[in-house]
């Protein structure tokens, strides 16, 4: 109805730049601004849902309404290992060797 | 001021499965580099993750022997973060409805002062790959082996007092876990991982202090001396005035000091949401109860039952009880001898005595628990002495022969029978008139001397029991006579 008039700027510019970060992202100055209208654009669309009245009604995380599905604790052997290990950039024998990261370890 | 420490633990136990939490490839520690991996493992498009349902089963084992509350709606949760060794972005965990809730382990200060611990939480998640790291060609090297491999974390209530209280909920909460056969607790191998919450506080007063969590404590050696080194780095910053910051701090055990970890750039922002891929987990209780009809009897309740009922000191039931495979080997010595003090004494000091020596464990004793009891039960009954015994036991251990045969094959038998040992005695006593004499006119001590000879002539088999006796019927008819 006043979707256009009232649409509001839920997310802003440095959000975007920090949603970016956290998904390892490099995005340019006019992507951060161009995805912070699109976003916005979108949670203006769906803020309608808000007016519902949703007081009594537990969050739904699942929708297909199945429940304890398993598996049993049998090894099921993968013989395409060598072939997974083909993919990857860079190997140092049967390890896969990446640039150095030390985030959340010592030295 | 005096001060009070505070101290939260969370452990982070590996369970012994065969396979990974949601995928079939294996679980075992020490393959070669990247050998347990398939498409789930490494998180490539189109995989969904399935249950593995012992680990479910676990995690309810180890939540009931922990008193815990079992939730019956579970689901698992997305925690968002970047690390290579955890390929598809984030770890599947449960973040705000862990399956088990508000428990409490008892744990023992000298086998004696208990203390309760609050458990606040235990949750089952997957664990990471290991990353190695290698400053001089500026790479990380990637094994995915244990990414994927299940873990359950359990949170502890900042109820911990000192060091040596942590170091002994580590070593009850690895003992149960190893009851309950879901882990083996093998620290140094990293399926017991440890981080501490330390904080002080003056005495008395009821708001905690500013805390560091200080992670990388690798060894049950190091657990106290990480602990302490952590106190008392506080306690001298608060007596200097000064105020401890918040931080985490990595322990380095060539050093026995915490540092702090390279601060990261922002504070972690995991963005947690219900995994999709995974429908629910219901823990019915008709459920919980079929699990619980088939949990082993725990530690301390079979403690307890060594010292009220078998009569044991609270250190042998201690010692007993430290590994499952120890007391179910007692108990079923304890079975065929009926005598508990002699089991325990023979079990403790004898056979753990000859293990050590040959770094064996219990499991791969070459004398079976019945064949020590049978042992036991001879020198009970007079048949052989306890000299007689510990030679057989060592030859059995030796050899893996069994006792029985041992004591036949050498023809072992103590002499308790009176008209056997009595003429030996006789003749002992006729052919020493000095010595007894001696006796006689007041030196008493050469009574030891009539003891020894007769033991050289039996060859030590005499029952010192019987001999005792019958000497001192001997020599008192003698003096009167």
């Amino acid at each position: 109805m006043n979707d256009n008039t009232n649409a509001q700027r839920l997310v802003d510019i440095a959000e975007i730049k920090r949603i970016a970060r956290l998904a390892r992202l490099d995005i340019s100055e006019t992507d951060a601004e161009r995805f912070s209208s699109d976003v916005n654009g979108i949670l203006n669309y769906i803020r309608k849902l808000q007016e519902l009245d949703t007081e009594t009604i537990s969050p739904l995380s699942h929708v297909h309404g199945s429940h304890n599905v398993f598996r049993r604790d049998e090894q099921e052997d993968y013989d395409k290992r060598e072939k997974i290990l083909l993919n990857v950039p860079e190997r140092s024998g049967n390890f896969i060797k990446v640039p150095l990261i030390i985030d959340q370890e010592s030295n | 001021m005096e001060f009070e420490t505070v101290i939260g633990l969370e452990v982070h136990i590996q369970l012994s499965t065969k396979t990974k939490i949601f995928s079939g490839a294996s679980a075992a520690f020490g393959a070669d580099p990247n050998e347990n991996i398939d498409p789930l493992t490494f998180g490539l498009p189109g995989t969904l993750p399935v249950l593995n349902r012992q680990v479910a089963v676990s995690a309810i084992k180890l939540g009931l022997a922990l008193n815990c509350e079992i939730r019956r709606f579970n689901q698992f949760a997305r925690k968002h973060y970047f690390y290579p060794d955890l390929p598809k972005g984030y770890q599947i965990s449960q973040y705000e409805e862990p399956i088990c809730e508000h428990g409490r382990l008892v744990i023992r200060l000298d086998d004696e002062i208990e203390r309760v611990v609050g458990i606040t939480r235990i949750h089952m998640e997957e664990d990471a790959g290991k990353n190695i790291h290698d400053a001089r060609t500026k790479s990380s090297l990637i094994d995915l082996n244990r990414a994927g491999v299940p873990l359950l974390e359990v949170v502890s209530e900042p109820d911990i007092r000192s060091a040596a209280e942590a170091a002994s909920y580590l070593k009850t909460l690895r003992q149960i876990a190893r009851y309950l056969e879901i882990s083996d607790g093998n620290m140094e191998e990293g399926s017991l991982r440890c981080d501490a919450n330390i904080s002080l506080r003056p005495t008395g007063q009821l708001k905690f202090g500013t805390r560091t969590e200080v992670k990388n404590i690798n060894s049950f050696k190091f657990v106290e001396r990480a602990l302490n080194y952590e106190i008392a780095r506080q306690l001298s910053i608060l007596k200097g005035g000064g105020q401890v910051i918040q931080e985490t701090r990595l322990f380095d055990s060539t050093s026995g000091t915490t540092h702090p970890m390279r601060s990261k750039e922002e504070s972690a922002d995991y963005r947690y949401f219900p995994d999709p891929d995974l429908p629910p987990l219901i823990v019915e209780e008709s459920w919980v109860e079929k699990v619980r009809s088939k949990m082993p009897k725990l530690p301390e309740e079979l403690r307890q039952m060594l010292i009220e009922d078998l009569g044991l000191t609270p250190y042998d039931a201690s010692v007993l009880t430290a590994e499952k495979e120890n007391v179910d080997f007692f108990l079923e010595c304890y079975q065929v001898s009926k005598n508990a003090k002699a089991a325990s004494n023979w079990i403790t000091s004898e056979l753990f005595g000859l293990l050590n020596k040959d770094e064996r464990g219990i499991a791969d004793s070459p004398i079976s628990a019945r064949n020590l009891g049978e042992l036991l039960t001879r020198i009970d009954g007079g048949e052989i002495s306890g000299k007689m015994a510990k030679e057989v036991f060592e030859e059995a251990f030796k050899t893996g022969q069994s006792p029985s045969d041992i004591i036949q094959a050498k023809g072992l038998k103590q002499i308790s029978d009176e008209s056997e040992l009595l003429p030996i005695i006789e003749q002992i006593l006729e052919t020493s008139p000095n010595q007894l004499a001696e006796y006689f006119s007041g030196k008493e001590k050469l009574r030891d001397y009539f003891v020894g000879q007769v033991m050289k002539a039996t060859k030590g088999s005499a029952d010192p029991k019987k001999l005792n006796l019958l000497l001192d019927k001997e020599l008192g008819r003698r003096k009167d006579g």
